[in-house]
């Protein structure tokens, strides 16, 4: 929220440098994000006098003034309607700045040479007003800067929403009070409100939970003259545009005590005012011109025949003060928040009084607001009459009294302060204290805090904000456990450093994002939605992780066309949240250069199998992993399958259907894994045997098929008949005979760990072997 | 004496010469053989007057060390380069092989989580897709209260909503688990923002906390200003007071500029400070709804986003560089 410097100097003496002052807010929590001079644009602007004022011999809209700075006179052309001669106005000289860059020159208009510009409020950022030049008042001296009189300090401070009571000018100079060990001198107000008229509107309330006090004060025949030009800096200030009194007052006393007030044609009130819950469906047309169609949840003001306002968020324009406005009826209410919220949210409005509506404001600002605007009707208008203050309230809130231990405060800031410390800072911020035994107080919460403190816990952080965090020694904690490590991240961490170490980039890519992402890889179970999504870009949470991985493939192309892999380990939901791991490979698995010469390997789904088997054998759960041929609808049909860990579906394996990818460029198979990645973590011990001394024995096995056999079957058949001594089986060769037949060659290495096989025990097992083939698939020894 | 030199001088000529292991034997015939020709001069000694004998000796031996030794070598020389393998140079390029990269986010958590690690922190993680009590009620924030405004959620089909921040493993591990805890807990959040030079939809945090009987503001601060000694090296910090539901006091942790030292830049918005995390002692609120004692226990809880660290390590100044994955970006990484 903006502050404007000037403003809080009404209530309170500052001595500090702006410098101090934003640090001092800032270190007790009230951030401020910045601070600059409201007439930062302007410069060489002096106060000056019109001495003579002549028609311009060429224009008739034209005069020449000879103003004068007490120094010197200057000759200036003006078209402006409302000067005279004698009056005080600004002047700006050859050479001066005004807003939006504009710059000063010397000149001819219509023949006549200017030395300079008389300015409107507009032409100096002050106003809307363009048509007559700025009169001051007769008192500002000659020659001083324009500066000098009317700059300001403009603070932005960030309000967490626990301090809703330092959303106004007079809450933040109570804050600087507490900070700086000052006072902040009270508003002024009338003392008291006496009616010499009778209000024609009484008023009713359905709900006082909902409203738990509305004030109404009728006044009679006032006059709605043009603010003071105190009043209209102090809003411009806020960037808020005067308009009339009656509006203006209405938006100054929102800035001063944070309290809105609403101000009411009363001859457009039919009947009585009735604070009531909106019939489902019921329409109002709102002040921005919007017609609103409202919920039984919305709380609103109307009279007998129409809504006049929806509480707390905004009026109705058939109610509204204009310039014909004569009698006004003025309400001060407290409304509750999560209502006003509810309504404010529901219709998009966002205002300055359902702001502090929302957050919650004091329960006895409604009375000191009207006894402040009334000091301000006596001091800028005219009115016949006024009427007593109309009060329905629920009845008031029970006085919050809050024991504190000095020892809470101990325990918690971890720093002990004396009795007479804690109390000092109560006090300046506003709390009452009563001393009570055993090191310990009884603190009376003002009104404007009830939002905030409502337990021992919140006064602690009040003594330890002022006494500054800062000034609490630092201690390093000695930590006791808990001992059960958690060895997951740590196994996913080293992870992402072998991948990488083998040739891929890891990527974090948006798991929010577009289900017709997903479809267009044919993805064909429902997705997770987002009922309220930004944009329709990310109207899921993510399925798979690859289709995205393809995208960072595609947008990096043109950067690199012939190599690429990527990973990513994130979360995806199918039917339900789970981490997966996506690896993708495409181009060259290596390309050619001086040792290679011509050759280059364009990467398959075996090579990424290898990178796969690699990170198997790492994890030390090769031996668990099988893979089987399935048709996934992912993939070119006939290269793809399916990863399986212990028996069990974890993942697939395929070539990418190269008509799902939306890029030309694409050139090479795109090779894509994708798995559960909870699944390969074990955080079982490895314990190693012995092993053997004794020498292994190769021998080839090469067989006929009839047609092309399942790999994995022919090693799980060769495995059962061979025995305990078979230690490995390696594909080397495959070749496609006459017909549909294959001849597939192994090599079988045995070793026994007991003693050296002989050739003889070797030839058995190879007979065993060589039948169980046969037979399983009528296939021939070659 | 004079017939050593000569002989010296002659063998060698002939070693130096000789370029074939043929030559290399010939030459070990000729002079070191039984019938070599030092052997003829050994035999030369006893004719020689008694007191030469020795130094003749001796200079015999001599030449026959220095023979061996060099016929020896040039005999190794020649067999090697007989092997045919020609020198190489090593400084060429190697075999062609890809190279990868782990992504900056991943490398500021993992050095984030050391940190900790050390500490006695361990970890843990929780979902991304998380209920309304985990993320807020749990977690002190009032239904339909404005604190619910800065964490704009995107609601989901399944009346879930992806979570807002990593606060919510607070809540889990209270549930779940007695005091002492000490958790750090990583992970993707999602906010309902405009993606721009600062904002994203989906982001990283990390959450620490510590719950025992006995925590204060000193704890907290002593672990911070740890923990950002050993990211950052010696800056200076300070605690400022700020507001989160679920904690009381609150408070944020600003360093040091890490780009003027202080003094004021643009990163630092002139003020000489970096805001890097939020922290605070957990609100009694959050023991009792999480069923633990607020009266034994006490702790503290901070989170920090991890993009805006890595931006500050690695100098970055636009967070949609981490979720384009542009390969000329990736590659600087290792
Ligand atoms: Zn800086």
């Amino acid at each position: 929220m903006k502050y404007s410097l000037n403003w809080i100097k009404k209530y309170i003496d500052i001595e500090l440098s702006e410098d101090e002052l934003y640090k001092k807010l800032t270190m007790s929590g009230s951030e401020v994000e910045g601070y600059h001079m409201l007439l930062e644009d302007i410069s060489d602007i002096v106060i000056s006098k019109i001495n003579k004022i002549e028609p311009h011999p060429q224009a008739d809209k034209l005069q020449i003034c000879t103003v004068t700075d007490g120094k010197e006179t200057y000759s200036v052309v003006c078209g402006a309607t409302n000067i005279q001669k004698g009056q005080i106005v600004p002047l700006a000289k050859v050479g001066a700045s005004l807003p939006g860059n504009m710059k000063i020159k010397r000149s001819k208009i219509r023949g006549i040479e200017s030395e300079g510009m008389l300015c409107s409020t507009k032409e100096l950022g002050l106003g809307t007003d363009h048509e007559g030049i700025f009169i001051l008042k007769s008192d500002l001296k000659k020659g001083k800067s324009f500066k000098d009189y009317f700059d300001d300090t403009i603070f932005e401070i960030e309000i967490t929403p626990n301090r809703p009571d330092l959303l106004s000018h007079y809450g933040l100079s109570r804050e600087i009070a507490a900070i700086t060990g000052k006072r902040a001198r009270p508003l002024e107000i009338v003392d008291s409100i006496v009616g010499n008229t009778e209000s024609p509107i009484r008023v009713e309330i359905k709900d006082l939970e909902a409203c738990p006090k509305y004030l109404l004060l009728y006044i009679k025949n006032i006059e709605n003259p043009s603010s003071p030009q105190e009043i209209k800096n102090a809003l411009i200030a806020m960037d808020t545009n005067p308009k009339s009194l009656l509006v203006d007052l209405s938006n100054y006393n929102l800035f001063e005590t944070g309290h809105p007030t609403h101000f009411f044609d009363a001859d457009k009130i039919q009947g009585n005012i009735i604070v009531r819950f909106a019939k489902k469906g019921e329409k109002t047309i709102t002040l921005d011109g919007e017609e609103r169609v409202l919920e039984s949840t919305d709380l609103v003001i109307a009279d007998e025949k129409k809504i006049l306002a929806i509480a707390g968020v905004i009026g109705c324009a058939n109610s509204e003060v204009n310039d014909s406005t004569k009698n006004i009826a003025i309400e001060s209410a407290v409304f509750k928040p999560s209502l006003i919220r509810k309504t404010k949210n529901r219709l998009g409005i966002k205002s300055d009084a359902a702001y502090r509506y929302e957050r919650g404001v004091d329960i006895n600002a409604p009375e000191t607001s009207l006894k402040r605007i009334m000091k301000h009707f006596r001091e800028y208008t005219t009115f016949e009459a006024n009427s007593n203050v109309i009060d329905v309230s629920a009845p008031a809130p029970a006085i919050r009294d809050i024991v504190l231990k000095e020892q809470t405060i101990k325990s918690i800031l971890g720093v002990s302060l004396e009795s007479s410390e804690i109390t000092n800072i109560l006090l300046r911020l506003g709390f009452k204290i009563e001393k009570l035994l055993e090191s310990s107080m009884k603190v009376t919460v003002p009104t404007f805090r009830y939002h905030d403190i409502e337990r021992e816990i919140d006064l602690v952080e009040e003594v330890g904000r002022i006494y500054s965090f800062e000034r609490i020694p630092a201690a390093r904690p000695y930590i006791r456990g808990p001992l059960v490590l958690n060895k997951y991240r740590d196994f996913k961490d080293d992870l992402k450093h072998v991948i990488a170490g083998r040739g891929f980039h890891e990527t974090v890519t948006l798991t929010v994002s577009e289900d017709k992402l997903y479809q267009s890889y044919g993805y064909q179970e429902d997705m997770l939605q987002i009922t309220n999504p930004l944009n329709i870009s990310q109207n899921v949470f993510a399925p798979l992780i690859f289709p995205r991985l393809i995208n960072v493939l595609i947008r990096n192309l043109k950067y690199r066309p012939e190599q690429l892999g990527f990973f990513e380990i994130g979360n995806v939901f199918s039917g339900e949240e789970k981490e997966r791991i996506s690896i993708l490979m495409y181009g060259k698995r290596w390309g050619n250069n001086w040792i290679t010469g011509s050759e280059e390997k364009i990467a398959d789904l075996f090579d990424l199998k290898g990178e796969l088997s690699a990170i198997f054998n790492y994890l030390d759960i090769k031996d668990k992993i099988e893979y089987k041929n399935v048709d996934l609808p992912y993939f070119v049909p006939g290269r793809s399958g399916e990863i399986l860990l212990d028996g069990a579906q974890i993942g697939w394996l395929g070539q990418v259907e190269p008509d799902n990818i939306p890029s030309k460029r694409i050139k090479y198979p795109v090779i894509s894994a994708e798995f559960d990645l909870k699944a390969l973590y074990s955080d079982e011990i490895i314990t190693y045997g012995h092993f053997s001394m004794f020498p292994e024995i190769e021998r080839d096995l090469a067989v006929v098929f009839p047609d092309h056999p399942v790999n994995a079957e022919v090693i799980s058949a060769i495995s059962s008949a061979a025995g305990e001594m078979l230690r490995s089986i390696e594909l080397k060769d495959v070749y496609k005979l006459k017909n549909k037949a294959f001849s597939l060659m192994y090599r079988l290495t045995f070793q026994s760990g007991k003693k050296t096989l002989k050739d003889k025990q070797v030839d058995y097992f190879m007979t065993q072997i060589i039948k169980r083939i046969e037979g399983d698939f009528d296939a021939k020894l070659r | 004496m004079t017939q050593i030199a000569k002989l010296k001088t002659e063998a060698l000529e002939l070693l130096e010469k000789a370029s074939t292991l043929e030559e290399i034997e010939e030459l070990k015939i000729r002079f070191l053989s039984r019938k070599g020709e030092l052997a003829g001069l050994f035999s030369e000694i006893p004719k020689l007057d008694p007191a030469e004998r020795k130094q003749f000796g001796q200079g015999i031996n001599d030449l026959k060390i220095l023979l061996t030794e060099g016929l020896e070598e040039k005999e190794a020389t020649l067999k090697r380069s007989k092997r045919d393998l020609p020198p190489v140079d090593i400084t060429r390029d190697p075999f062609p092989f890809r190279k990868g990269s782990v992504h900056p986010l991943s490398a500021t958590y993992i050095e984030i989580i050391n940190i900790f690690k050390y500490l006695g922190f361990i970890v843990v993680e929780g979902p991304e897709i998380e209920e309304d009590f985990y993320n807020f009620e749990g977690l002190n924030f009032p239904p339909d209260h404005p604190a619910r405004d800065e964490q704009d959620s995107f609601f989901m089909q399944n009346g879930k909503l992806l979570r807002t921040h990593t606060s919510p493993v607070q809540v889990r591990v209270m549930e779940s688990q007695e005091p002492p805890l000490a958790v750090v807990s990583p992970g993707k959040c999602y906010r309902r923002d405009t993606i721009d030079a600062s904002h994203s939809s989906m982001f990283n945090q990390l959450e620490g906390f510590l719950v025992d009987e006995n925590i204060s503001v000193a704890e907290l601060k002593g672990t911070i200003k740890y923990f950002i000694k050993e990211l950052f090296g010696e800056k200076k910090t300070r605690f400022r007071p700020h507001f989160f539901p679920f904690t009381e006091p609150s408070m944020e942790v600003d360093v040091e500029c890490v780009f003027c030292g202080g003094k004021g830049c643009n990163v630092c918005k002139k003020t000489g400070w970096l805001e890097i995390m939020g922290a605070g002692m957990i609100d009694p609120n959050v023991f009792i709804k999480a069923g633990l004692d607020p009266v034994k226990y006490s702790g503290f809880a901070f989170g920090m986003g991890i993009e805006r660290i890595a931006m500050l390590r690695y100098d970055i100044n636009d967070m949609r560089l981490f979720f384009e994955n542009d390969i000329e970006f990736l590659d600087q990484f290792r």
